[in-house]
């Protein structure tokens, strides 16, 4: 049984640049800088006031709702001030806090308790209280996206180790080198989900991973519910609706959420950072990115604190060789593309890319020559060309006849088309109605 | 200001931020790159006018587009390849020895009315080179016809047939007139004739090398069909690339052997498999399955659409030539097929993901 999406596209994934690093842990920051809005869901309410006096891991905001996650103190200190500052999710309160006093928590082990005893709504709690959101894409749900209800019933837990976004190595060497306590994360989020199977998706170029999974799996005894699919080697088959299909053959239909097809898909990272809160009491103020591309001095995978300026990250990991074509927080398919140094790492920031001019594309668009290659690598099977040439006419009805509401943002089409037309970004406008507040050309 | 025009200005600093290495102009240049074999070999053999006609051809093209873009006070768009790749295929299509100001008149006509007046690169509606022939051809149809070299050893030679004795003067008239395989192809006014001794014509033909002819280059014929072989190999260097997909040259030349093939048995020929043959390797076909019909903006956008394209191509091309009688059936079929490919485009929407059916 082997599905593969429809379209897709193999770019050059560049990770010889950080593939062989391993794990270093940068420096915790003098300022530490935590926006409210770090996931998908509604900024949370900060607990704490200009003067007060936090320690590492204090919660400083709460979660207000599902979906909305708390955040934590990254380092013991004073909030000098909560005033809006640029963040990746646009300008918006950010908690400033001072760094003094004792890293207590840094390095401890701290409860080492068993989780097997403990209940579904136990560990679930844990992993609400330490504020966990996706550590990959757009952020989101510290309720294990949703999918922990008591009338939905998920089956299957998918975790994506697809490693198909360029650059990015941070979950593969999370694999490699920590093995075990991925298989231990996988075991708990089986439990909290009440799922009976977990899936490990691996690329099918990437043997060493699945070797190393294999190998973690065989020493286990209660790890017969993990088993491993690989996956064929293409850009998106990490998206939600894609790695389903290529491991389950499950459609996501439209309207559907992965969970009402009764699926978690979860990245290698969230399940490491899901067993820490679980097994070390540990809140998620630190995570591991992949600071990459042609200008950074020390590419590498490094761990960070939440709320470390890119800039502090940057000069640490050796410096910038010179100015970069433009630096990318997220992938280089749907990350962001910054000028502000002084914007802090959130929870959900995976990567952090200094890209060459040879690198970054920069350069014109040109009119559409109808060759069809976006159509071909869309993996949601839209016509990304008819979409943007409705669009260009302003012709907004027939725009949405292509069904633009159903793109998932991968940018294969943008990345393919010949003419360099922004295609992605078009259609992302028309999603989020920015044609009716914004009218005019693209 | 259109919007299009702001767009096509405009940096983009959104995601993603990575390209694949492919633009416009590599593409356009690259089809030009894989004509130029076929073009040369034919310049070779057909001698200077054909060297001249592809220069005209082209450097006309370009000229035209540039001219019309200043006085319509656009950009200049020439630097993109795709006027002197109109010229080039222009040329593939005409007699090489048709006069120089008649092929300057073709190219600067596909250029302004069949692609700049449809507001340029990528909105024109049919092949402007093709378009050109067409207006050439309907106006200057006696040299668009005759222009031809005729060569020791391709060409039927006239005298030879007559030899055969067995040959009416009707059949010879067709034959010696036109470029060679046209009059193979067309069952319905020349095969009756040799129903008698078709084994004979058969013998003739291989005699004469016609194969050998048709595929090395010296058999006459149009300035792109010199060499059948460099045609293909051009038309395999632009599929290796990744320029053009598969379906429309291989369902173009796939329904015509079809229809041919199915023709040629139900209708009593005794040698259908070698007409058929005939049919795929003379009389322009090859080039105009990999660089005409091929031409993605006047071709439908999606694989399925591009194989219902090519499928009319190859039925119109058969029908053209044996009901019509004429060799260059395919510029025709692929005109035709042209001004379908809106409505192609309609039909052929791809399924989309996970799409509920009802929310259509």
């Amino acid at each position: 049984m082997f599905h593969a999406f429809k379209g897709g596209i193999r770019p050059p994934l560049r990770k010889e640049l950080t593939g062989n690093s391993s794990l270093e842990n940068l420096s915790v920051p003098q300022v530490c800088y935590l926006p409210l809005k770090q996931d998908s869901g509604n900024p949370a309410v900060p607990v704490v006031k200009a003067g007060d006096s936090v320690d590492e891991g204090e919660l400083v905001a709460a979660g207000e709702c599902a979906g909305s996650a708390n955040i934590h103190a990254s380092v013991p200190g004073r909030v000098v001030d909560i005033a809006g500052l640029p963040t990746v999710y646009g300008v918006q309160p950010v908690i400033i806090i001072e760094a003094e006093g004792a890293f207590g928590k840094t390095g401890k082990a701290g409860n080492t308790g068993s989780w097997e005893n403990l209940s579904r709504d136990e560990l679930f709690k844990k992993v609400r209280d330490a504020g966990l959101v996706r550590l990959s894409g757009e952020g989101c749900a510290c309720d294990l996206d949703g999918t922990y209800r008591p009338d939905k019933k998920t089956d299957t837990l998918i975790i994506n180790c697809t490693a198909v976004e360029p650059y990015i190595t941070s979950d593969e060497i999370l694999i490699r080198t920590h093995a075990e306590e991925i298989i231990e994360g996988i075991l708990i989020a089986l439990k909290i989900l009440d799922a009976s199977k977990a899936v490990i998706a691996v690329n099918d170029r990437n043997s060493d991973a699945a070797l190393t999974i294999a190998g973690a799996l065989g020493n286990r005894r209660s790890a017969s519910a993990i088993t491993i699919k690989k996956i064929k080697n293409r850009y998106p088959a990490g998206a939600e609706k894609q790695i389903v299909f290529g491991t389950l053959g499950r459609v996501i239909k439209s309207g559907q959420t992965a969970a009402g097809a009764g699926v978690s898909v979860h990245d290698v990272a969230t399940i490491f950072a899901l067993r820490e809160a679980v097994v070390f009491d540990k809140p998620l103020i630190e995570r591991y990115i992949t600071v990459s591309g042609g200008m950074i001095g020390i590419p590498g995978n490094y761990k960070v604190r939440i709320g470390t300026r890119i800039g502090d990250i940057a000069e640490e990991c050796g410096g910038l060789k010179g100015k970069a074509s433009r630096v990318i927080i997220g992938g280089t398919l749907t990350g962001t593309a910054v000028t502000d140094m002084n914007i802090p790492v959130v929870k959900g920031t995976s990567a952090i890319l200094f890209l060459s001019d040879g690198e970054a594309y920069a350069g014109e668009s040109g009119t559409c020559i109808r060759c069809g290659r976006c159509i071909r690598v869309c993996p949601m099977g839209l016509m990304p060309c008819r979409i943007a040439s409705a669009l260009s006419r302003g012709d907004m009805t027939g725009a949405s006849d292509f069904h633009p509401e159903m793109c998932i943002m991968c940018g294969s089409c943008s990345y393919i088309c010949p003419a360099h037309i922004p295609l992605v970004h078009l259609i992302n406008r028309f999603n989020s109605k920015d044609y009716e507040i914004n009218p005019g050309p693209v | 200001m259109t919007p299009d025009s702001s767009a096509e200005t405009k940096i983009n600093l959104y995601a993603p931020h990575i390209m694949s290495g492919d633009s416009t102009g590599r593409i356009i240049w690259t089809v030009a790159a894989a004509m130029l074999p076929a073009l040369a070999y034919s310049s070779f053999i057909h001698g200077i006018n054909t060297l001249l006609l592809i220069l005209v051809c082209a450097a006309s093209a370009v000229a035209a587009e540039i001219l019309f873009q200043l006085v319509t006070g656009r950009r200049i768009t020439a630097a993109d390849g795709s006027a002197a790749v109109t010229g080039l295929v222009l040329a593939m299509t005409l007699p090489p020895l048709l006069p120089l100001w008649m092929a300057a008149a073709g190219s600067c006509f596909a250029v302004i009315a069949a692609k700049q007046l449809f507001g340029g690169l990528g909105r024109n509606l049919f092949n402007p080179a093709l378009a050109g022939r067409a207006l050439l051809f309907v106006i200057w149809s006696g040299s668009m016809r005759t222009a031809w070299n005729v060569t020791s050893e391709g060409n039927i030679p006239a005298e030879k047939l007559t030899s055969y004795g067995i040959i009416p003067q009707q059949a010879l008239d067709v034959i010696t007139s036109t470029p060679p395989g046209e009059g193979m192809y067309n069952a319905a006014t020349v095969i009756p004739w040799f129903t008698e001794s078709f084994t004979a014509f058969y013998d003739f033909m291989i005699g004469q090398n016609i194969l050998k002819a048709l595929f090395a280059g010296n058999s006459g014929g149009l300035t792109g069909e010199a060499a059948v072989i460099l045609v293909l190999a051009g038309g395999v260097f632009l599929l290796w690339r990744g320029v053009i997909t598969w379906h429309i040259p291989f369902s173009f030349l796939i329904s015509l052997s079809f229809a041919s093939y199915f023709f040629y048995s139900f209708t009593g020929s005794v040698s259908p498999g070698f007409i058929t043959f005939i049919h795929i390797i003379s009389g322009s076909v090859i080039p105009a399955a990999f660089f005409m019909a091929a031409d993605p903006v006047t071709s439908p956008l999606t694989g399925r659409g591009m194989v219902i394209f090519g499928t009319g191509c190859g039925i119109f091309t058969f029908i053209i030539r044996s009901a019509g009688f004429y060799p260059e059936a395919a510029f025709w079929a692929i005109l035709l097929m042209n001004a379908a490919v809106p409505l192609i485009d309609r039909i052929t929407k791809p399924p989309v993901f996970g799409l509920n059916r009802s929310s259509k």
